[in-house]
């Protein structure tokens, strides 16, 4: 009875501890968690292209004050290889990326280097564009490769709504290699020209001396090079661009390579040039040289200048050939169509329309300045106008750069340390120093004038207004003066006012001069106009 | 009198308003009939030569509508002519098939998609078959035009596709041999030059790149006249010993 009881006792007891929980496996031990804290800061962002985009979450280990934690910030999205950004808590980086409708993905992830735990966060960026129009700067910091800058402010850009003030100007630096993952442009920029018809593709081409490279401006961004826009492609041993010109009546850009000229239409956004370009007599030729007509909208004629002949060949409107010029009846001072041998070291559009061309004999050892009426659409003749003997004015045969302007009867011309202005009415034509470079280490690279229309304005000064200046358009009115000092190795741009158009008189005063610096040697300028 | 006043001065009454009613300014008539879609094309050519490796390949007769277009994509249906004695149908039945058309969303032009079959037969042989737009749901009446396409194909040297359609107004009768000076003057093995045809992969050629061939083209031609004793002749086809005409 009693052994009946025990068993009975122990079998309650069984039953009551056999359903006992076995805890042996969930004796787990708790690893802090990473946290990423962003503050209630969103994680979706937008940024212009080239700004510094700052992304400061708190990262840290709970319960754990020197927690090793590494870090990892790496963009991906619309088709580039992804990279990394930063690798540290907070993200300090300059957006490289090109402008897209839609966003990039930032993926930060922390990693616990003790335990290789990981925690993620994701961000989205939206990148814009804000390179607008303004002055693009091609500069050279090892003598071999090119980049490109460009400054936006009340000089270059059109109706720039910042105060006139030099701390308001926007100078991007490397705005050609940033977007292009840190690459340059192989060789040394010669010439560049952006265009656009309507709103049709927009286009910057840089030319050097062996390649052509073709990119949107908007985000400078490689998108084609050499024979890759010209639809009848060059052998790569003729593959030598010279000279770019641009016609802003017919729309049309130009560029001579090894001596041929190819035409191509801007309309409706055509992007490459068309075949090579014969002469209306089916006469050889070697074009060294034109001239772009970058304003105004009387069909001037554009003209290139062919070495082998010693003649002026015209560019019709219809750019489908390069004409022999007719000259009108009664001659003049020279012949349009033999000017004897000459090299061609300048050729611009100057006062009243006509053609200025700067030429260099064989031998190099006369310099003259050949103008003559080129004609437009509707008036098919041409006519010599003047040749003067440059030779014998100060500096002239050491010239560095040439300019002269729609509005006055003058030739610039640049040494590297100062600027003359020849005045060429009258029986005899007198050159004024109007600027100097003091610092005995530095260089004028070049001198180029301010041709665009409402696009850019300069103080002028004026002792008669309350401020002392007044404000104007800068077209034909300010010459950028571009200065390489040889021992600091900084190239700057000088923008100074003409103040009395048909004196050439450049402003003395340097309280009027607006300097833009920072820039390696400066290769080439062009305004950045659509 | 004035029962007539009154009668009168009623008729007047009813007189201004039947006036004030009938002129109406009678509004534009818009269009209102339904729809309909044609081929812009009477020919097709097709030639495996131009793309080597390739076994099976689809082609697409461009067709167009008049009418609104539509916010939908609207199908087309298409059939072998198998009915007209004077259009003779040499293709074998299996070597190709008439696969549905369709005329996009929001536009104007489209396509019927044909399915084109490789064989050993097809490299001294030039298929022939004929189709044309038959009624279907969204394209019930299709009589407009009625062209029938004549579809060729091969994988010989053949007339291609946008000859008839855009090159022979530039450069007049199709002949092998002058087809062949072109292709050695511009260096190429194809001009896809059809603008307008829907078919963008295809025919990307654009306008300014034409028209840079057609100055190549003229100037070897004319280089080629200068050089021989006798023009370029045609050696076959419609204009068969004259002499090659640029036209444009």
């Amino acid at each position: 009875m009693k052994v009946k009881f025990i068993i009975l006792l122990f079998a309650i007891a069984g039953y009551f501890t056999s359903c006992y929980d076995d805890k042996s496996n969930t004796s787990i031990k708790v690893i802090n968690p990473l946290v990423i804290d962003m503050g209630g800061a969103p994680t979706s962002m937008s940024a212009f292209l080239l700004d510094t985009l700052e992304i400061k979450p708190v990262v840290y280990k709970i319960g754990s004050d020197d927690a090793d934690l590494s870090y990892k910030w790496e963009i991906s999205g619309n088709d580039i290889m992804p990279f990394v950004m930063d690798s540290t808590m907070t993200l300090k980086s300059i957006v490289s990326v090109a402008p897209n409708s839609n966003p990039y993905t930032i993926v930060l992830t922390v990693t616990d280097n003790r335990t290789n735990l990981q925690n993620y966060e994701k961000f989205s960026l939206s990148v814009y564009s804000n390179l607008g129009k303004g002055l693009i700067v091609a500069d050279t910091r090892d003598g071999i490769n090119t980049d490109l800058n460009l400054i936006m402010c009340q000089n270059f850009t059109e109706s720039y709504t910042q105060k006139f003030d030099e701390k308001d100007n926007t100078i991007l630096r490397n705005v050609y290699s940033t977007p292009n993952s840190g690459m340059l442009i192989e060789g040394l920029a010669t010439q560049m020209i952006t265009s656009v018809h309507d709103s049709y593709k927009r286009t910057l081409t840089v030319m050097t001396d062996h390649s052509v490279l073709r990119m949107d401006p908007y985000n400078y961004v490689l998108e084609k090079k050499n024979n890759e826009i010209f639809y009848i492609p060059i052998s790569e041993d003729r593959f030598k661009p010279m000279c770019m010109m641009y016609d802003n009546s017919a729309l049309y850009e130009l560029m001579i390579v090894d001596h041929v000229v190819y035409a191509r239409r801007i309309r409706y956004g055509n992007e490459n040039y068309s075949v090579n370009l014969e002469t209306s007599d089916n006469s050889e030729y070697s074009a060294t040289m034109g001239c772009s007509i970058v304003e105004g909208y009387n069909y001037t004629s554009l003209y290139v200048y062919d070495e082998l002949n010693g003649r002026f060949l015209k560019c019709p409107y219809s750019y489908d050939e390069l004409q022999v010029v007719t000259q009108q009846a009664g001659g003049g001072p020279f012949d349009l169509n033999n000017v004897g041998k000459m090299n061609a070291l300048f050729m611009a559009e100057g006062d009243a329309n006509a053609i200025f061309t700067v030429f260099e004999t064989k031998d190099t050892g006369k310099r003259y300045l050949y103008t003559f009426d080129g004609g437009s659409l509707y008036v098919t003749t041409s006519k010599a106008l003047n040749m003067y003997d440059l030779t014998s004015f100060p500096g002239m045969m050491d010239a560095v750069g040439f300019e002269c302007s729609p509005l006055e009867d003058v030739l610039y011309y640049a040494t590297d340390k100062k600027v003359y202005a020849l005045l060429l009415p009258g029986t005899n034509p007198s050159a004024f120093e109007r600027y100097s470079v003091e610092d005995p280490n530095e260089k004028i690279t070049s001198i180029t004038l301010w041709r665009k229309g409402y696009q850019g304005k300069i103080k002028f000064k004026d002792s008669s207004s309350d401020e002392g200046y007044y404000t104007d358009w800068a077209a034909n009115r300010m010459m950028v003066i571009a200065i390489y000092n040889e021992s600091t190795k900084e190239g700057r741009l000088v923008c100074v006012p003409i103040t009395n158009i048909g004196s050439g008189i450049l402003e003395k005063d340097k309280d009027y001069h607006q300097e833009y610096r920072g820039f390696g040697r400066i290769l080439c300028i062009t305004p950045q106009t659509v | 009198m004035k029962t007539i006043n009154n009668l009168s001065g009623l008729l007047l009454l009813v007189f201004l308003g039947i006036v004030n009613y009938s002129c109406d300014q009678e509004e534009t008539m818009l269009f209102d009939t339904d729809g309909s879609v044609y081929f812009t094309t009477s020919d097709y050519s097709y030639s495996f030569l131009d793309y080597p490796g390739k076994e099976v390949d689809t082609i697409k007769c461009p067709i167009q509508i008049f009418g609104k277009a539509s916010d939908v994509d609207r199908v087309v249906k298409a059939e072998l002519v198998a009915d007209d004695t004077s259009k003779v149908n040499t293709a074998p039945e299996e070597l190709y098939r008439v696969l549905d058309g369709i005329v996009p969303a929001n536009e104007q032009l489209g396509y019927v998609a044909v399915e084109l079959k490789n064989t050993d037969d097809l490299k001294d042989t030039v298929y022939v078959f004929h189709i044309r737009v038959v009624p279907s749901d969204e394209f019930e009446d299709v009589t407009y035009n009625n062209r029938i396409v004549k579809i060729q194909f091969t994988a010989r040297e053949i007339q291609p596709a946008n000859w008839n359609a855009y090159l022979r107004y530039f450069w007049g009768d199709y002949s092998t041999r002058w087809w062949q000076f072109i292709k050695e003057a511009t260096e190429r093995t194809s001009i896809p030059y059809w603008p307008g045809n829907a078919d963008k992969e295809t025919w990307w050629m654009s306008d300014g790149e034409f028209e840079a061939l057609q100055v190549v083209v003229k100037r070897e031609l004319k280089r080629y006249n200068e050089t021989h004793d006798t023009p370029l002749t045609h050696d076959d086809g419609t204009s068969k010993g004259k002499a090659v005409q640029i036209l444009y």
